[in-house]
């Protein structure tokens, strides 16, 4: 068992609060991001439900326990740290088996485990060696073996792979979802990169300035988006911003005017929030503008184009495939997809029109 | 091929060392060197005339009980000032790195006694334990133990011992508090995960991690009794009663100036001066070498 509750968590320093009520229930073997951009108190929220943060006010409950006055060491949970935290006196062998020497474990027992636990993780040949004779990508796995010997009910992941190339970083990013999906530990894991957060979370917690701005599975949040800032911030490019009016069922966008689709329904000034992908060729069906290009970046697989709409003064990005011809243009007609349109508030940002 | 960087031929540099080299001269090289000869030379009893006697100033020394006895009361005494020094400092400093309010106040407070000089300390000490007017006899009294070290030896050297720790336990707090605060903290949090409890977690990672500071403050406080105590025993207790008190470098002040045996004192100096050399040496070849430390 290891679900995790969280009820109306709030974090102060003073005067200061920086967590303003935050709730989300954790099922048990579920693998949950905190996703948010440095200060939103990500990191808090984490170290609140590992115990290493008094709550200001609020419940947390591990395994249906509320654990609010529980000391760390007796919530069942493991924590793995950016800088990985290993005790720089010991070997590998030790640091893997201190939690377990301090539960009295048989020394037999204990041996066991943590070679076993090696095993999977590939450090056999390493465990009397001291972390500093490993390598980043090593020392990662120690501090995950020491999490993983233990068996908690709860993983609590601050930021693991930040310490990484970004190489060793994808690889380990796959390593530790499939060892989640083996070990069927409930998890909850941090990050300020969203690519992380997509690819290894079954919900995302979108945090920003303290609140939860969403919290969904990771296609939720790219396809419906609550707010303005989980739209900018989930997807890579991120998605484009544009001010425009509706009136009388068209959308007037700079100087061009497209019809209004039928999923959006407002009148006013709204931010309207398309992908970059959402763009597409002149073709049939998409409703076409004018596009001031400033930059166009080939990656092979695809083509970023940079610019302007016509009458717009918000920089855009047009994400076209690979092989598509553009030659010192200074302009290019562009369509859009119509369905996939999304409309903010341009004043609190939150999602409006939706029919 | 590059050019090598060449600076015309100047006497600037050497004016600029000469101050430093002329202090070391005229106040290490020059005393030491006396040191030296003096320990060669023996003086009448009138101090008029004095004989080169080779080696005779030694000898006599290391066939003196006298000499032997002040030995081992300076390693007892040194031990237990380095210990106690040392101990209490860790515990204050272990106990400053978990204090979360006014940890400035705190920490100035502890820092105090270290600018109080070594012989205003020897009175501070000597003023609470006198045996008529001190108020710690007066308390002890009052337990029915009747306290008075200028009769009582081991009194006397608990005295000092007393005085000369707590003059050094801020200077060891400031070198454990800085040792321990350059521990990352996620190291202790993660201990603390682990199911370490405050005691666990000093043991197995705050103490083994501190380790080469510990190494260099234990030098650093033998040294220390060993030579910078003088001031503290001179106020206290004089070296006695009846010697109890008189370490080495104590040894040296009373058989020189006040027994005017010049020769056997600057013999004593010169072995006190070997010993440092030892220490220094063991300090920087081995223990700054050996320590382990990420």
């Amino acid at each position: 068992m290891g679900n995790v509750s969280i009820h109306n968590i709030k974090k102060s320093y003073g005067k200061v609060e920086v967590l303003h009520g935050i709730d989300i229930d954790i099922a048990d073997g579920e693998f949950v991001v905190i996703v948010g951009p440095s200060g939103c108190g990500k990191s808090t929220l984490l170290r609140m439900v590992a115990g290493l943060e008094a709550i200001t006010s609020g419940e947390i409950s591990i395994d249906d326990r509320i654990v609010n006055e529980v000391e760390p060491k007796d919530r069942n949970i493991a924590m793995v740290f950016q800088n990985y935290a290993l005790y720089p006196h010991m070997s590998v062998f030790d640091n893997m088996a201190y939690g377990l020497k301090l539960q009295k474990i048989a020394k037999a027992e204990i041996r066991a485990r943590v070679e076993e636990v090696a095993k999977t993780l590939q450090l056999g040949e390493f465990l009397k060696r001291k972390p500093r004779q490993l390598s980043g990508g090593q020392r990662q796995r120690v501090a995950m073996g020491r999490a993983i010997v233990r068996e908690p009910s709860v993983f609590l992941f601050d930021e693991p792979l930040s310490n990484l190339d970004a190489k060793l970083r994808v690889q380990m990013r796959l390593e530790i979802k499939k060892l989640q999906r083996r070990l069927g530990v409930t998890s909850l894991y941090v990050t300020h990169d969203q690519i992380e957060a997509m690819t290894m979370a079954d919900r995302l917690i979108v945090l920003n300035d303290g609140i939860a701005e969403q919290i969904g599975t990771p296609m939720e949040l790219y396809d419906e988006p609550a707010s303005q800032f989980v739209g900018g911030f989930i997807g890579s490019p991120s998605m484009n911003f544009i001010a425009v009016e509706l009136k009388n069922e068209t959308i007037h966008i700079g100087n061009t005017t497209i019809p209004c689709p039928d999923h959006l329904l407002y009148t006013g000034p709204a931010i309207l929030g398309v992908r970059p992908e959402n763009f597409k060729l002149p073709d049939s069906g998409f409703r076409e503008m004018n596009l001031n290009i400033d930059v166009v970046e080939k990656l092979g697989a695809d083509t970023l184009v940079h610019g302007k709409i016509s009458g717009c003064v918000e920089d855009i990005v047009v994400k076209l495939p690979g092989n598509v011809e553009i030659e010192n243009q200074s302009a290019l007609r562009i369509a859009v997809d119509l369905s996939k349109l999304l409309l903010f508030d341009p004043g609190t940002g939150r999602r409006v029109g939706r029919n | 091929m590059l050019k090598r960087v060449h600076f015309k031929p100047s006497y600037l540099p050497y004016l600029l060392v000469t101050p430093q080299i002329i202090v070391t001269l005229v106040f290490f090289f020059w005393p030491a060197s006396q040191a030296l000869y003096q320990s060669l030379l023996v003086e009448d009893a009138f101090g008029l005339s004095s004989k080169f006697v080779w080696f005779e100033n030694f000898e006599d020394l290391f066939s003196d009980d006298l000499y032997f006895g002040a030995f081992k009361r300076t390693a007892f005494f040194s031990f237990m000032v380095a210990a106690s020094s040392m101990s209490i400092a860790l515990v204050l400093a272990g106990m400053a790195d978990r204090v979360v309010k006014a940890t400035l106040a705190y920490r100035t407070m502890l820092i105090w006694p270290y600018a109080v000089a070594p012989v205003i300390a020897g009175a501070l000490w000597l003023f609470m334990f006198d045996p008529t007017l001190g108020i710690i006899a007066y308390v002890l009294d009052a337990f029915g133990y009747d306290w008075n070290h200028k009769l009582n030896g081991g009194e006397a050297m608990f005295l000092v011992i007393v005085a000369a720790a707590w003059k050094q336990v801020s200077y060891n707090f400031l070198f454990f508090l800085a040792a321990m605060q350059s521990i990352p903290k996620s190291l202790i949090e993660a201990a603390a995960i682990d199911g370490a409890g405050p005691a666990r977690r000093f043991w197995t990672i705050i103490f083994p991690l501190i380790t080469p500071t510990t190494f260099f403050l234990l030098v650093v406080n033998i040294v220390y009794a060993f030579f910078d105590t003088f001031g503290i025993i001179h106020a206290i207790t004089q070296g006695g009663p009846a010697k109890a008190t008189e370490i080495l470098v104590y040894k040296v002040f009373n058989d020189g100036f006040i027994g005017l045996d010049l020769g056997g004192s600057a013999a004593q100096s010169v072995i006190l001066m070997f010993i440092v050399i030892v220490i220094t040496v063991i300090q920087f070849r081995f223990i700054e070498k050996k320590v382990e430390y990420q």
